[in-house]
């Protein structure tokens, strides 16, 4: 039993070159800060004590600097988005406020062991210093959710582009499958066969076999379409493999009422047949039954294809190249699925050695095109 | 027309529409009479045996066995020589590169959906290489060709073997180990041994090597199987199977198994 699983869309975290980067600027900004002191005092025509105000400038910036990651989490933790911008402003507001208090808590003893003669405070560092600082903070938090909001929209783009990826290999493979020599050819092979007997026939499935190569030729306007639509497709597949067997093939269908409005990825049920037909029955000797079912089951769409095929045959089911065999062509399925749904979804291969094989799709049972 | 020196004919494809259409395209010939219509490759050996035909018309995809598989166990039932190995026709839907090749130079290989001319001439063909000593043979590149496309099938899960009341049956899972005996070679399962005709690198190959392991020139082992591997000596193992046999790998072969036993 093989069950789908589903990466989180990856939130990339901040690497060390980035915290290297935040820690020059950091200087570059003391820097800043220490230049524009200088030249103050150069103006005024004051000597400049390097040492302490080099000394001064870096333990109030870095002391700053401290808070850096907890304002990154902050950034992260609570966008500003605009379903709830007011709270996480908010919270943002109180939680910058408490940072200053922390960092003059910091700055305090520092200042008292260098500069005793100044009687330095909190209360009064504060005072000279905590709206300067808060403006400080908020800028730079500003910074980080602008950072924030442009890697968001990278992620988005990103997952964007994989979707329709993986869109265009379903389209490419429906078509290749279509396409694919052998069934091409045993179709058309038939197609003669039957024309010396029964020339309606041959007709029927000509016709049959346009309509599957105009349908997996058309590009799709959307990326999902209607449970009755996806099975109209599916019953010419059915019914030219139908001919082509005769009575060595039996497909059976369960499809529950009031279900065919259910909106499914398009193409998503050929594929599970085919896959059904290809390692179930043309590998097994004698009658082959393969069973269609779609149902409500709570808030998911279920989807089975059942074959009474050999199985899966060995202990070690995912290893066995059976097994592997049985799960390649489901491989780009349960990438659309992961894709469209997340995490709910779910695409199982169930086996009986001997007794066949089971694929079972669940997804989010809707009518409506979601997003 | 002589009725006597019909050719007997087997056809042997799993869509019943491909067999008409063979059968209607042979209606034609009077020399020709088809003995046996068959659905999968079991039922191909069985009528192969029975009927004993001069001219096969194969599918290579089918339930069971495949074409090539087919040829392989009525190659293996005629030691005696090839003069009563009927002539193959291949035919299939496969249209590998590899395949067209074959389309100029060999009739002995019909890709589906075929012409009246084509059928002729494969026919024409046919019918000259019957009864020559050589009428069994299939000409190398086209068993190559074969021999890929099985490949990309996967592994056979079971083999068949013909006793002496009959054809059956040995699952791959139930193999225990293989060695060589002579033009065979023997496959134990559950304590029971069955003769295969196959050399030991052309049976190793149509093994899973994620199954089974070649321990020595002459033994290979189904890893499932293994009760208790021994380090004998430096490189070579003592392995103990499931069904009390022990052999000893050669240190030429121990590297997979190393791996295998870490």
């Amino acid at each position: 039993m093989a069950t789908a699983t589903q990466a989180d869309p990856l939130r990339r975290g901040y690497g060390p070159l980035w915290w290297l980067a935040a820690f020059a600027v950091w200087t570059l900004l003391a820097a800043m800060s220490i230049t524009q002191s200088a030249l103050f005092l150069a103006y005024r025509g004051q000597p400049i004590a390097w040492g302490p105000l080099v000394g001064v400038r870096l333990v109030d910036w870095y002391t700053c600097a401290l808070f850096l990651p907890g304002l990154v989490w902050l950034a992260r933790r609570y966008p500003l988005e605009r379903a709830h911008w007011r709270a996480h402003g908010l919270i943002q507001l109180a939680a910058t406020t408490v940072f200053v208090i922390g960092k003059y808590a910091l700055l305090l003893p520092i200042e008292r062991h260098f500069a005793p003669a100044l009687g330095a405070t909190l209360t009064g560092l504060l005072a000279a210093n905590a709206l300067t600082e808060l403006m400080i903070f908020w800028a730079v938090i500003g910074v980080l959710h602008a950072i924030e909001f442009y890697r968001r929209f990278q992620e988005r783009e990103h997952a964007a582009l994989q979707l329709e990826a993986a869109l265009a290999d379903a389209r490419f493979e429906t078509l290749t499958s279509q396409l694919r020599p052998h069934f091409l050819f045993n179709t058309l092979n038939g197609v003669i066969a039957l024309m010396r007997r029964d020339i309606d026939a041959a007709e029927r499935m000509v016709t049959e076999l346009a309509d599957l190569l105009s349908a997996s030729l058309r590009a799709l306007p959307s990326q999902e379409i209607a449970l009755s639509e996806e099975l109209a497709l599916l019953e010419r597949y059915i019914s030219i493999m139908q001919v082509r067997f005769g009575s060595r093939l039996t497909i059976e269908r369960a499809i529950a009422p009031g279900v065919s409005a259910a909106l499914l990825p398009a193409f998503l049920f050929q594929p599970l047949v085919e896959n059904a037909l290809e390692h179930g029955i043309a590998r097994r000797p004698g009658p082959g039954r393969v069973v269609i079912s779609a149902e409500r089951v709570g808030d998911a769409l279920r989807l089975s294809v059942s074959d009474n095929g050999p199985g899966v045959t060995s202990s070690a089911l995912p290893e066995t190249a059976a097994g592997i065999a049985h799960g390649v062509g489901l491989e780009n399925t349960r990438q659309r699925l992961a894709h469209l749904y997340g995490r709910a979804q779910r695409l199982t291969l169930a086996s009986v050695a001997g007794d066949g094989a089971r694929t079972v799709v669940e997804l989010p049972y809707h009518e409506t095109r979601a997003g | 027309m002589n009725a006597v020196a019909r050719h007997r004919v087997v056809i042997a494809d799993d869509e019943p529409l491909a067999r008409e259409r063979l059968r209607t395209l042979l209606a034609v010939h009077d020399d020709f009479e088809i003995v046996a219509e068959c659905e999968d490759g079991v039922q191909a050996v069985e009528a192969i045996t029975a009927t004993r035909p001069d001219l096969l018309f194969l599918d290579i995809r089918m339930p069971g066995l495949d074409g090539l598989e087919v040829v392989d166990a009525f190659e293996s039932d005629h030691d005696d020589g090839a003069a009563h190995r009927p002539v193959v026709v291949f035919v299939t839907a496969h249209d590998e590169y590899a395949a067209r090749a074959f389309d100029a130079s060999a009739a002995d290989y019909l890709r589906k959906p075929f012409d009246r001319a084509r059928f002729e001439r494969a026919l024409g063909r046919a019918r000259e290489r019957i009864g020559k000593p050589d009428a069994g043979s299939i000409a190398p590149e086209l068993r190559t060709f074969l021999e890929t496309l099985r490949r990309e099938r996967g592994y056979p899960v079971r083999f068949l073997v013909r006793g002496a009341k009959g054809l059956y049956f040995v699952r791959t899972a139930d193999i225990d180990w293989v060695d060589a005996q002579g033009n065979y070679v023997r496959l134990h399962a559950g304590g029971r041994a069955h003769l295969l005709r196959d050399t030991m690198k052309g049976f190793e190959e149509k093994l899973d090597p994620a199954a089974f392991v070649r321990v020595n020139r002459s033994v290979i082992v189904n890893i499932d199987h293994i009760a208790q591997a021994e380090t004998h000596t430096h490189g070579e193992y003592e392995i103990a199977l499931r069904d009390g046999v022990r052999v000893t790998s050669s240190r030429a072969f121990g590297a997979r198994l190393h791996e295998l036993l870490g």
